[in-house]
């Protein structure tokens, strides 16, 4: 009687939720598989009537090809360099701005927040006129530093909104303690303050990291071939007549692999940190 | 402490050093010193390149132009993506901002939005001085001065590409059909033959035309208006409806595969090259795709003539220079070069593409080329839509969705050519 009740816990715990979530799976994974088996198809497989779903003759041609001709180490590069670069301008300047605005009382607070949230309300083909001037008068005109200056307008706003949320959770006591302690305000900041904050600042690192490492629009415009980005440089596969499905395929998968890998490692933290200071008591 | 105070430190020399990499901005004319001290005359040139060979086919032609040009001219050529006709975008917003390059590859499309805005340089006087004119035939140049809307010659071309069918002889063959069609009625009635069921599992496997319903769809529709007696001037006379109720009956009837509404370049390709269907309406630029996959089965004729006309869209590749060019006789010499002159050859030698000027029609790649005669002879009954203010709307916008509806039976074919005449003339 006892098994029967087991076997059927089993059976629905199965139905109701094993293979719900398999079929999400498959429905969520198909398209990095099918990306994955056409960069390691032959071409003539590619175009194969009927589809092939797993490849009969696996070649790297165009793995070689992508990081040989096609010099896609370079692209990765740029992309780093301009992600990272974002990452810590951003994540330095919006938790000292967050801080300001939930631990200080001044005149335009409020005002100056929503300020940060109007900036995301226009449609970023608005902004590339003008930051095309602006980037050109500043010399900073297919430079990294241009593109990060660019990135930095929306990842900012948008991080100092998510770490402030975070951080009004944070009772102020903790800081009046360390004050308390001997602590100067600096030192109750970094030593006490930053460490509560880590899964916050990584969650909104994540956050900018990906902005930074798949935006294409604003690359296209501040960027030539020498600084070019991964989104760009793939958008070139894509001609008038015709597309690079085997090229482009496998740069897809080798630029999803750092964001996968940043994920596996932080998704518990980045979790806490996303939701922390949504709900407000 | 240290430690986050180094680490913030760093992260600002991070970025302070960053402002010195790579800046190089190359946005006009401007002299300099070539290695002999004498100046040189400095030419930016943005272009967009179909694939990665092209890429470094345009490198190495304008490294060689600066090799050999004698008038000391130094071209910087710059890559920049396609993007589905962004490219276009892409240099208006950096002209706007004060950047941007002396000439670039261009879109007919685009003209007459440039040359709204004063962008474009009117190189009428360079042209009617230049000994190569004539080798491009006259109706080419009435077609640049026509897309600006300003009657100036602004827009220089480059390559066409006239569309014509390619077909797979083999199917035919199959379909019991003797010889390539030759007028509009036996072109349908081909389509209608070779779409087949060719294993006897009562499923078609073939289709007879790659239809292509949506982006850049509206091309083929061009050659059915005006077999039928109609053009792009007035989309709601009764010989346009008859000729729009026959493209939408090839859907409707079963004759093109079921993708078709939603069908652009890339799944009108794949379905031609799948052996999905026995015919595809393309131009030059994809002749040695086919011959690649097929080796001797596959052929060309023209889009033939209707009782009411002969007509086809040519696909183009400008080029032009922009009023900020501080030396345009220095963009015209590269703009030679490039059709009339070695450029030109070598382009027209590795991609199929050039206009027939005599450097061209001397090489064996040409005599060789079965298909460059097809593209010669569609090249004279060849146009361009009528460069209307929404005529860029109706190309990205208005006739994938509206011929799509129609495909799909969800509004009638006058409505839909309506709302295109309405569109496309901004009625």
């Amino acid at each position: 009687m006892k098994v029967k009740h087991h076997s059927a816990e089993a059976v629905k715990f199965t139905l109701t939720l094993v293979l719900p979530v398999l079929l999400f799976l498959i429905f969520l994974l198909f398209p990095f598989y099918w990306m994955f088996i056409t960069s390691v198809k032959p071409d003539a497989e590619i175009y194969a009537s009927p589809l092939l779903y797993w490849p009969q003759h696996w070649t790297w041609m165009t793995y070689e090809k992508l990081f040989g001709y096609f010099n896609f180490i370079k692209y990765m590069k740029n992309s780093l360099t301009v992600a990272v670069a974002t990452m810590v301008v951003s994540l330095v300047f919006s938790t000292l701005a967050a801080y300001a605005f939930s631990r200080f009382e001044f005149k335009g607070r409020k005002f100056l927040m929503g300020l940060f949230l109007s900036n995301n309300m226009f449609p970023t083909v608005l902004l590339m006129i003008p930051l095309y001037s602006i980037m050109r008068s500043m010399n900073l005109l297919y430079t990294p530093t241009g593109l990060v200056l660019a990135y930095t307008t929306f990842t900012i706003p948008f991080s100092v909104w998510l770490i402030q949320g975070f951080i009004r959770d944070v009772p102020f006591s903790l800081e009046e303690a360390a004050l308390i302690d001997g602590c100067n305000r600096t030192g109750a900041f970094v030593r006490i303050f930053l460490p509560i904050l880590t899964p916050c600042l990584l969650a909104a690192g994540v956050y900018i990291f990906m902005q930074g490492w798949n935006e294409y629009t604003l690359s296209s415009m501040f960027t030539n071939p020498a600084t070019r980005t991964i989104p760009v440089a793939l958008n070139s596969l894509i001609g008038q007549l015709g597309v690079e499905w085997d090229m482009l395929c496998a740069g897809g998968t080798i630029t999803v692999l750092p964001v996968c890998i940043m994920f596996f490692f932080a998704q518990k933290k980045l979790v806490s940190g996303l939701t922390a200071g949504a709900v407000k008591g | 402490m240290k430690k986050v105070i180094a680490t913030f430190l760093a992260g600002v020399m991070l970025t302070s050093s960053l402002a010195g990499c790579g800046g190089n901005n190359s946005s006009s004319v401007s002299s300099g010193s070539d290695p002999s001290g004498k100046q040189a005359t400095k030419l930016s040139y943005w272009y967009w390149a179909d694939n990665t060979e092209q890429s470094d086919l345009m490198q190495s032609i304008v490294k060689q132009y600066n090799e050999t040009n004698d008038k000391n001219i130094l071209v910087t050529a710059e890559e920049y993506p396609w993007d589905s006709g962004g490219f276009t975008d892409s240099i208006f917003t950096a002209i706007m901002g004060g950047g941007g390059p002396d000439l670039s590859t261009f879109k007919l499309q685009a003209g007459k939005n440039f040359a709204a805005n004063h962008l474009l340089a009117d190189m009428s006087s360079y042209v009617e001085a230049w000994q190569d004119k004539s080798q491009i035939n006259d109706g080419i140049w009435q077609m640049m001065k026509a897309s600006t809307g300003d009657e100036k010659l602004s827009v220089l071309p480059w390559t066409l590409e006239a569309l014509y069918v390619y077909y797979r002889p083999s199917y035919f063959q199959k379909a019991g059909i003797e010889k390539a069609p030759t007028t509009f009625d036996e072109f349908l009635d081909a389509i209608k033959k070779t779409t087949m069921d060719t294993n006897g599992d009562g499923k078609t496997d073939v289709y007879g035309l790659g239809l292509r319903g949506a982006g850049g769809g509206h091309e083929h529709l061009g050659s059915f208006l005006y077999a039928y007696g109609a053009n792009w001037d007035d989309l709601t006379t009764p010989q346009a409806v008859e000729a729009y109720n026959a493209y939408l009956n090839i859907f409707k009837s079963g004759y093109a595969p079921d993708s078709a509404p939603n069908a652009a370049y890339a799944e009108t390709v794949d379905g031609f090259k799948s052996g999905l269907t026995a015919m595809i309406i393309h131009h030059i630029g994809s002749s040695a795709i086919w011959s690649e996959t097929f080796g001797d089965d596959v052929a060309a004729f023209p889009v033939p003539a209707g009782k009411g006309g002969q007509w086809t869209c040519t696909g183009d590749t400008c080029l032009t220079v922009y009023e900020q060019c501080e030396n345009k006789e220095a963009a015209f010499d590269f703009y030679q070069y490039m059709t009339t002159g070695e450029g030109g050859t070598t382009w027209f030698k590795s991609t199929g593409k050039g206009l027939g000027t005599e450097n061209v029609v001397a090489t064996s790649e040409y005599k060789d080329n079965k298909f460059q005669t097809v593209a010669a002879e569609s090249l004279k009954h060849a146009g361009v839509l009528p460069p209307t203010d929404t005529l860029t709307e109706f190309i990205n916008s208005t006739w994938a969705n509206t011929n799509q509806q129609a495909l799909l039976g969800q509004i009638s074919a006058e409505d839909a050519l309506k709302i295109m005449q309405k569109s496309l003339h901004a009625e």
